[in-house]
């Protein structure tokens, strides 16, 4: 995967000190960038701070940038870097994490308290998950990316995204299969589901 | 297969048979045809990824991009290409699927004092095979505006980005070094049965250190080299 001849010409004239050129090629990712964020720390306030960490951390490494890598997945390393430092730095502060869910996008989802009941349900089972299986399955089930970014972005081969992935979803239905009670009326739970 | 079996393939089973491979494909197929429980779980899987899928976008907060530019503000120009990039997107250090073995050049480059010449031997290679060869330059202190020269003699020919011979046999370039160790990465090719050189050079106005890096090139394939200083 390689930069586009735009996003080449934009890296050129940032790596020159061209401030705006280096905004115009973040602009359009900020927000894949923030949900990426938001959903690996789960609080509003504390993901745009690290995007915020991350891309300066970006602007500043703009030498070391190879251009046969894809500039997008070299960001994403970043900042999925920045999160890890930041959750480590909360571990060492003993913070607790206090999640803040923003609006969604989705208009016609706003108002349903339910939604919502059953989104934090989900979220609070994959933040039960390791950081390793939940990198995945945030970035592939949540967030879009493919495998191939995955796995440039966490440093390992396709083969392991797809088997932590699926191992991640297998973890999160068992963890939702415990959850059964507060989970009647959104899915027909067997009687006969195994037990996990 | 059994259920044991079965529910850690789940995952692969929805990716279709190219995840799974045919035969496993049909062999999960058939024991969900069979066994409710794991059929249940299936479904549960499906719903799980739904659910996943169906989370909603979430947005940038609207002042994140102005937030950003005043903290660019702030920001100095960043470093220029570093030298060492722009050179190994032109000579390659790819990790090579052709059998590459690593031949490491060390060059202990001080400013001052007498000159020395190093010379690296590396037991023989087979012809056409891509070797992977790392020269350091050690220093004690930064130095600015240093050129660097590698020369390959007619049997060598460095390698592009796809691991084939480019014709060019000498790469030049201004830089400079940073105090501690700076390697340079690159990979050549014989391409013809003899003892070839790689001659390595830093200057810093009238004072230079050479490297002369030695691989021998054979006529037949196979074989691994090591390293040693003469």
């Amino acid at each position: 995967m390689v930069s586009t001849p735009e996003q080449r010409e934009l890296i050129c004239r940032a790596r020159n000190g061209d401030k705006a050129a280096f905004e115009t090629l973040i602009g359009p990712q900020l927000d894949r960038f923030y949900g990426l964020a938001y959903q690996l720390i789960r609080n509003e306030d504390d993901a745009a701070d690290v995007v915020q960490e991350a891309l300066i951390k970006a602007y500043r490494s703009l030498g070391s940038f190879r251009g046969d890598a894809d500039f997008f997945t070299w960001m994403a390393r970043i900042l999925r870097n920045t999160v890890l430092d930041e959750l480590k730095r909360a571990v060492r502060r003993h913070e607790e994490p206090v999640e803040t869910l923003p609006e969604s996008l989705d208009r016609s989802l706003e108002g349903k308290a339910e939604q919502k009941e059953l989104r934090e349900i989900v979220h609070g089972c994959i933040s039960q998950l390791s950081s390793k299986l939940r990198e995945p399955l945030v970035m592939f089930d949540i967030e879009g990316y493919s495998y191939e970014e995955i796995s440039q972005i966490l440093g390992i081969n396709i083969g392991t995204v797809k088997s932590r992935l699926n191992r991640a979803r297998e973890s999160l239905r068992q963890k939702l299969n415990k959850q059964r009670n507060r989970l009647a009326g959104w899915v027909k739970v067997s009687d006969e589901l195994p037990a996990s | 297969m059994n259920c044991q079996q079965v529910e850690p393939l789940l995952g692969s089973y929805l990716d279709g048979p190219s995840e799974l491979g045919k035969v496993n494909f049909a062999k999960v197929e058939e024991h969900l045809g069979a066994c409710r429980a794991c059929s249940t779980s299936l479904d549960d899987l499906r719903w799980v990824i739904a659910q996943l899928k169906a989370q909603p976008r979430i947005k940038a907060p609207e002042d994140l991009a102005a937030r950003l530019h005043r903290r660019l503000a702030l920001e100095a120009e960043p470093p220029r290409e570093n030298w060492l990039v722009r050179l190994q997107q032109f000579i390659n250090w790819p990790s090579l699927a052709v059998g590459a073995v690593v031949a490491a050049g060390v060059m202990f480059f001080v400013l001052r004092g007498p000159q020395p010449v190093v010379g690296i031997y590396a037991s023989a290679v087979p012809i056409d095979q891509n070797v992977a060869v790392q020269i350091a330059f050690e220093v004690d202190e930064d130095v600015q505006g240093v050129t660097f020269d590698i020369r390959l003699q007619d049997g060598l020919r460095f390698v592009d980005s796809r691991g084939q011979p480019l014709q060019t046999q000498q790469v030049a370039w201004r830089g400079e070094l940073r105090r501690g160790k700076t390697v340079v990465p690159i990979t050549v090719r014989g391409i013809r049965p003899g003892r070839w050189e790689i001659l390595a050079v830093v200057r810093k106005n009238q004072l230079a250190r050479k490297t002369h890096i030695i691989i021998p090139v054979r006529a037949q394939r196979s074989g691994n080299i090591s390293v040693g200083e003469g």
